[in-house]
């Protein structure tokens, strides 16, 4: 599972998520991606289970990155813990989306199937997406 | 190289208000520069601008027409810059660059690949670089400087120093720059991609 190897505070605070994604809106290494067209915090578990989907489909061949990493800390309280105390212990990881983002890009398959593979991970992430495709070379930007 | 033209019109109102107004009419706010020492703010119809950046993409010339005001006038240009909502893709705002044709001028073009149906073994050709600056005269911009992958074996790597330009169009990017690699494919699923760090630490001296 995807997590910082160390961080210089172990707790945040949860911040919003107000506006879209002025970076990482693009595709920068695949021919396909895969895009947020809503905020959320993307958890460690449902980005390995994206991946897991997307590798499977493609099986032998192609070639997945993910462009989003948690790098934010949840912290919980126990159940049944009274208020008060102070904050929770850090539970999971999170990756802060913004619409527009780009999380996910592949290359090395046909369309159909990096398409498909796309449609695989979405269904594991808890926001509305669209598949991005890089605009053709010589041929103009694609919208 | 294809050429194609692009009528717009000149604007007076600026700012934010006048733009968003502008864009709700089906037009984009756009500037050109490169005509003299004052930029012409511009406004071009947005299906116009969709089938130019079909044909010409933004690495070729451009023939541009500014109707009204009294900067009118035709101008070569290329297309710099294109903004779009990253969620809605619509233009939001566009810049065109009047270049003088007997003038060399710094530019990207594409890189395109060639032969990838030809090729005998399965590794993953991998386009790592994917627009190369050139320079020359506006005239002879190439749709792209192509790359053949057929006879590349798995491990294989073309830089920018292998690559022929066409005449009239030197190449200014780093020759040690990586254009294309062939790496092996996959066999097996891979192990996972973040490896077990255990937990995270609380790095240096810690909260303050």
């Amino acid at each position: 599972m995807l997590m910082p190897r160390r961080v210089k505070y172990r707790k945040h605070q949860r911040g919003r998520m107000r506006g879209t994604a002025h970076r990482g809106n693009t595709l920068q290494y695949g021919e396909f991606g895969l895009q947020t067209l809503e905020p959320a915090w993307i958890t460690s578990n449902q980005i390995e289970a994206a991946r897991v989907a997307m590798t499977r489909h493609m099986r032998r061949g192609g070639k997945v990155w993910i462009t989003i990493f948690p790098h934010k800390p949840v912290t919980k309280k126990p159940a049944e813990v009274r208020m008060g105390g102070g904050k929770g212990s850090p539970e999971y990881w999170v990756a802060v989306v913004k619409p527009g983002r780009v999380m996910f890009e592949v290359a090395g398959v046909p369309e159909d199937v990096a398409r498909e593979a796309l449609r695989l991970a979405a269904h594991k992430l808890p926001v509305k997406t669209k598949v991005v495709e890089r605009e053709r070379a010589a041929g103009g930007e694609a919208r | 190289m294809t050429e194609t033209s692009l009528t717009v019109q000149v604007r007076e109102a600026l700012g934010k208000g006048a733009a968003r107004r502008l864009r709700r009419s089906g037009l984009v706010p756009g500037v050109v520069y490169g005509t003299g020492p004052q930029a012409i703010h511009v406004a071009v119809p947005e299906r116009e601008l969709f089938r130019t950046l079909q044909i010409a993409g933004t690495h070729s010339l451009v023939d541009l027409h500014i109707a009204g005001g009294g900067n009118g006038g035709r101008h070569k240009v290329l297309i710099k810059e294109v903004q779009q909502d990253p969620v809605r893709d619509e233009f939001v705002h566009v810049d065109f660059h009047a270049v003088a044709l007997d003038q060399e001028i710094q530019t990207t073009v594409p890189v395109a690949l060639e032969g990838e149906d030809a090729r005998a073994d399965d590794g993953i050709v991998q386009l790592v670089l994917r627009e190369i600056q050139i320079s020359c005269l506006p005239t002879d911009i190439p749709e792209a400087i192509t790359v053949d992958v057929s006879g590349l074996a798995v491990g294989d790597v073309v830089t920018v120093g292998q690559l022929t330009p066409p005449p009239g169009v030197a190449i200014l990017t780093d020759p040690e720059e990586t254009v294309v690699t062939v790496s092996a494919p996959r066999l097996a699923e891979e192990e996972p991609a973040g490896e077990e760090a255990g937990e995270a630490d609380e790095g240096g001296g810690g909260e303050e």
